[in-house]
């Protein structure tokens, strides 16, 4: 039953961001792509990191707002001594709660980078697709399929952090607080991520989007070292959220 | 099975510097409606959020259906219902929530439901949010008779209420489920109110129980005697709670042997004007006024 509550709260944030995402996707396949004369098929690497960082805003917002359902608005409303009387475990609603809301973001981003692909399928076409939907990146031929699935991967890795991020800071700071506290840790993160090499040189942190691709100054010279790493690095932080969250909240007196 | 439904031992829970419970000893005799009372801030809801599990004692111990909220908080969540703040889900109607409570507690009843629905005229199709704060409070009680609980833990339940509802509410409660042997435990201020409906009383003032017993014999028990007469010697007598001197008449409150303490102030020549019964809001105010220590008038065998 608290499934469907869980469902019940967010479904208008997936039905709606399904929705946009859907009439974009007929507007791309409407669009007829047109590049300019003999643009080169080599240099179509190089609008790939791009696809990957513009999903990043979209996808982060709809993150957040999924974020703020769940316990911790349940406790800003003083819903918290109703909720907690229901015959459950704390951590049932934590992982109930959490897991709707990384259920409802993986068809947003299936979605998303549905299009993507049907964008990147018709740029290939536009330019000849010599390699039959591949491409050569630092001597590798990658497919279009690997490509949409490591947009699709670094999407739902950066969703779930800021989802999560986003889910346990309400629960922290019960609802209100907790959403501007999430937005403030992520652009906080952000600035830091540009200020620190600008003042400590050879200092990088870790981006808060997977990178894909290794870049130099001009090209897209190959796919990321210990991809698997990165990947399994980022699950490893996004799951301590509700771990950190189920500990809190048990640990806590619900007096309201 | 244990004659007890709730039983706390030395129970205490501490915010800081306060003591909102301290060391509270209360026994709730398995089907019984038992009258909750202390003035606000005595530490009724908190002892009730302890019994739910809500909050965690900081010393003593309590058992609820002979489980222990802190270890078996979901076996006692699924045999108790529980009406603590009086907010549910504001986005979501009656019969959503209805919908919502039914999986959680596997005897409940929608046939109840409906009825409490009807008889209250609680309006299932609107948010909870947009209800009247009367109707708030009816869809709380509705939820908690209908899950077909052992134990009901009310906080304040008619709090809001207009006179008619409280009737029709404290009917509803009395009949279809005090009625059929369970218990009620019923946190209130409104004296009138837990008088015409409870069977045991306890009386909470600063976190401790000062009173528990059952309701008959706490009416048998207060007497207020007035008498006429000087120098009589009373001191040391245990059974007064009160003594107020007025213009040549002294007014006593005693808790039981009324009748051997008006004879021992006539026996000094005094005049015994009367000797008369109190109510509950009396004896509420006269134990909470003394505030001493706990004795009970009756230890449950």
């Amino acid at each position: 039953m608290y499934l469907w509550k869980c469902w019940r709260d967010t479904r208008d944030v997936l039905c709606v961001s399904l929705l946009l995402i859907g009439i974009l996707l007929v507007f791309v396949l409407r669009q007829n792509i047109v590049l300019a004369p003999h643009a080169p098929f080599e240099k179509i690497p190089l609008i790939l990191p791009f696809f990957l960082t513009i999903q990043a805003f979209p996808v982060s917002f709809v993150a957040w707002l999924l974020g703020t359902f769940g316990v911790g608005r349940d406790l800003g409303d003083r819903g918290g001594s109703y909720l907690f009387t229901r015959p459950r475990s704390r951590a049932y609603f934590v992982w109930c709660d959490w897991g709707i809301g990384m259920a409802q973001l993986v068809p947003i981003l299936v979605l998303l980078n549905v299009v993507l692909g049907v964008l990147l399928h018709k740029i290939f076409v536009a330019v000849g697709d010599p390699l039959h939907g591949s491409v050569v990146i630092g001597g590798r031929l990658v497919t279009l399929a690997f490509i949409v699935w490591l947009n699709f991967g670094a999407a739902l890795l950066l969703a779930g952090l800021v989802y999560s991020l986003t889910y346990f800071s309400t629960v922290l700071l019960k609802h209100a607080r907790g959403i501007i506290y999430a937005a403030g840790v992520l652009v906080g993160y952000l600035f830091l991520e540009q200020v620190v090499p600008h003042y400590w040189r050879g200092i990088q942190l870790p981006r808060l989007m997977l990178q894909g691709f290794i870049q130099s100054s001009r090209d897209v010279i190959g796919i990321s070292d210990h991809l698997g790493i990165s990947v399994a690095t980022r699950v490893a932080i996004i799951l301590l959220f509700p771990l950190a969250t189920q500990f809190v909240l048990q640990k806590s007196d619900i007096d309201r | 099975m244990s004659d007890l439904v709730i039983e706390t031992h030395c129970l205490q829970k501490q915010y800081g510097h306060t003591q909102a419970v301290d060391g509270l000893e209360m026994r709730v005799p398995r089907g019984s409606v038992y009258g909750f009372l202390g003035r606000n801030g005595a530490g009724k809801t908190t002892t009730i959020r302890l019994l739910a599990g809500l909050i965690q004692p900081t010393a003593g111990h309590a058992r609820v259906l002979a489980l222990d909220p802190r270890t078996d908080r979901i076996a006692v969540l699924e045999r108790t219902g529980f009406v603590i703040e009086k907010v549910l889900l504001p986005s979501m109607t009656g019969n959503d929530l209805v919908r919502f409570n039914r999986g959680f507690f596997p005897h409940w009843s929608d046939v109840l439901a409906r009825k409490y629905a009807d008889a209250l005229e609680i309006p299932m199709k609107q948010k909870f949010g947009k209800l009247s704060s009367g109707n708030q409070t009816k869809l709380c009680l509705l939820l908690a008779l209908s899950q077909g609980a052992e134990l009901l833990v009310l906080d304040e339940p008619t709090a809001g209420l207009d006179p008619i509802v409280t009737d029709q509410l404290l009917r509803i409660i009395i009949d279809d489920f005090a009625g059929e042997g369970r218990t009620l435990l019923l946190s209130s201020h409104h004296l009138s109110e837990v008088e015409r409906v409870a069977d045991w009383i306890g009386i909470i003032e600063h976190g401790k129980l000062l009173l528990e017993a059952r309701l008959d014999d706490v009416r048998a028990s207060f007497r207020r005697v007035r008498a006429l007469g000087e120098n009589l010697r009373v001191s040391g007598r245990k059974e007064i709670l009160q003594t107020r001197t007025g213009e040549g008449t002294t007014e006593y409150v005693l808790r039981g042997n009324a009748e051997g303490f008006a004879a021992s102030l006539r026996n000094q020549g005094a005049t015994v004007l009367d000797v008369s019964p109190m109510n509950l809001q009396e004896i509420f105010l006269e134990v909470v006024e003394k505030g001493e220590a706990n004795v009970p008038m009756e230890v449950l065998a």
